[in-house]
């Protein structure tokens, strides 16, 4: 470990005594002056960890983890007000990085990355930029970060903001979105849900899971649904400006947004639609190959 | 003469996939062009060589020993971040070889059938719950470039599944059980309408699917 690069302005782990748990725990508190837009990256094996955008120019670390886990920082500088700072919470064992609670104060424009195992972790008031990853845990992010990355395979993802840009993906977890203007998500079984906002650009994907797109269309927007065997389901406003263009292999298409049928498909399998209303200015494209594609107005 | 047939459209010709309307432009075109003509007569009897040739071709064998030394984990704590490091290094370097053998592949296939016959039998491949038909030339070619990073991928997750969680393993595996189901169902439908160019993408799209879970399963820290 290079001692030269390391800082830690101020830094506290004492042991206190176990509340209800038969493990004794420790309290953490680790902080730096950065500037506005700091880059912080944090692996972080622990519990439950919160992320909290606040109105200093400066990072803060702090909470209660167990005896034996340890938690360091680098901020190159020690004079300096960082731009670039890592940190780090590590756990003896699996168990013990399953338990804790932390909670990271970061100047509202920073851009963090954060990796956690099988936290639940909760982000507010950041407005720059999000990396987060989790594997067994669930990822809430609220407000609006200009750029947005969340990846969990077991865990839910919901962001309740409206992020410029966001790209969201899990194996088996939801992905719930209430805003966002150009959206990709991607998951093999879970449920993908977009309400709210007016989007510009998107791409939802899964192999079963279900999609629902329910947002608001801007003008010119792209718009792309696809899933293997999954429902898709359009809730539109009948005055959108709106073309869709539907495809499935060999499901259904339900439409009950316009007077329009679906024909039947190539070789008889599977239905088509080509339908719209409004002026047709955005265009959504829905395929899949058996799950049943359904438009309906909102 | 010189609109000329697109390779795209001769090798449908060649595999049948071209509607009746689009085969009878095509030969008509074929009439008055001795070019299209001569390429399509190259495409046809490299379709008809290559009809028996397995659909992926192995790297050498001594390659993946190689790999696999430099992938076995190291125990002390010290050691484990430049190992994982390195796995993040043998992994790309060893999707770049997939990658760079199956183009190698498709252009063998494509320039050189004749030259096929003393390469290695391939590998298995990832396991597929369907059985289906065989795909044309084109997509067959397609497919032999994505399983070549499926199985690169899937080995190193073998070599990291001990030191992640059973229940993130169990994760894991189960989405891949169901993203290997939908590429079979799709491949089985494929071979059946191999012009389908809606289907043909949701083919394509299960299977960056399964790569991007296996490239996220590689990437996860251990005990996680």
């Amino acid at each position: 470990m290079n001692r030269g690069r390391r800082l830690l302005t101020v830094v506290a782990l004492a042991s206190v005594a176990p509340v209800a748990s038969a493990h004794a725990q420790q309290k953490v508190l680790l902080g730096h002056a950065t500037t506005s837009t700091v880059s912080l990256k944090l692996f972080a094996a622990v519990g439950e960890i919160r992320v909290l955008g606040w109105d200093r120019d400066s990072v803060e670390l702090s909470g209660v983890v167990p005896v034996g886990v340890k938690a360091d920082m680098y901020a190159g500088a020690p004079l300096e007000r960082a731009q670039g700072m890592k940190m780090f919470v590590e756990a003896p064992t699996e168990q013990s990085g399953r338990e804790g609670k932390l909670l990271l104060r970061v100047p509202r424009g920073a851009r963090v990355w954060l990796k956690t195992g099988s936290a639940d972790m909760e982000v507010s008031g950041v407005t720059g930029g999000l990396d987060l990853n989790v594997v067994g845990g669930s990822i809430t992010v609220h407000d609006s970060p200009k750029e947005l990355r969340a990846e969990s395979m077991d865990g839910s993802v919901t962001i309740t903001g409206a992020p410029e840009w966001v790209r969201a993906k899990t194996a088996t977890g939801d992905i719930i979105l209430r805003g966002g203007m150009d959206i990709g998500a991607s998951t093999i079984s879970g449920l993908i849900r977009t309400t709210g906002g007016m989007v510009e650009r998107a791409k939802l994907e899964s192999t079963t899971g279900a999609i629902v797109f329910a947002s608001g269309v801007a003008r010119g927007a792209s718009i792309e649904l696809e899933t293997h065997s999954g429902a898709i389901d359009i809730l539109l406003s009948p005055k959108s400006d709106v073309e869709i263009d539907a495809a499935t292999i060999t499901g259904v298409i339900d439409n009950r947004l316009t007077k329009l049928r679906p024909s039947s498909g190539r070789e008889s399998r599977g239905m088509t639609l080509l339908t719209s209303t409004g002026n047709g200015s955005a265009r959504i494209t829905a395929r899949s190959f058996k799950g049943t594609v359904q438009l309906r107005p909102k | 003469m010189t609109d000329h047939l697109s390779f795209e459209t001769l090798c449908d010709l060649a595999d049948g996939a071209c509607t009746p309307a689009a085969e009878s432009a095509a030969r008509t075109h074929m009439h008055a062009c001795d070019e299209c003509a001569s390429r399509m007569s190259a495409i046809s009897a490299l379709a008809a060589s290559t009809s028996s040739l397995p659909q992926s071709i192995a790297p050498p064998a001594d390659l993946w020993d190689d790999i696999r030394k430099e992938l076995t984990p190291r125990h002390s704590f010290t050691r484990r971040r430049a190992w994982a490091w390195d796995v993040r290094r043998l992994v790309a370097a060893a999707v770049v070889i997939a990658v760079a053998s199956s183009a190698l592949t498709a252009l063998i296939l494509r320039e050189r059938p004749t030259e096929l016959a003393g390469i290695d039998p391939p590998l298995p491949t990832a396991p597929v719950v369907v059985e289906a038909g065989r795909l044309p030339a084109r997509l067959a070619s397609e497919e032999n470039a994505y399983a070549e990073s499926v199985k690169t991928l899937q080995r190193a997750l073998d070599v990291r599944r001990d030191s992640l969680a059973p229940s993130t393993v169990a994760t894991v595996e189960r989405s891949l059980r169901i993203a290997d189901f939908a590429i079979a169902e799709a491949r089985d439908a494929l071979a059946q309408d191999p012009a389908n160019r809606a289907l043909a993408a949701l083919f394509a799209s299960n299977y960056e699917r399964k790569i991007d879970l296996l490239r996220r399963a590689t990437e996860l820290a251990p005990r996680t």
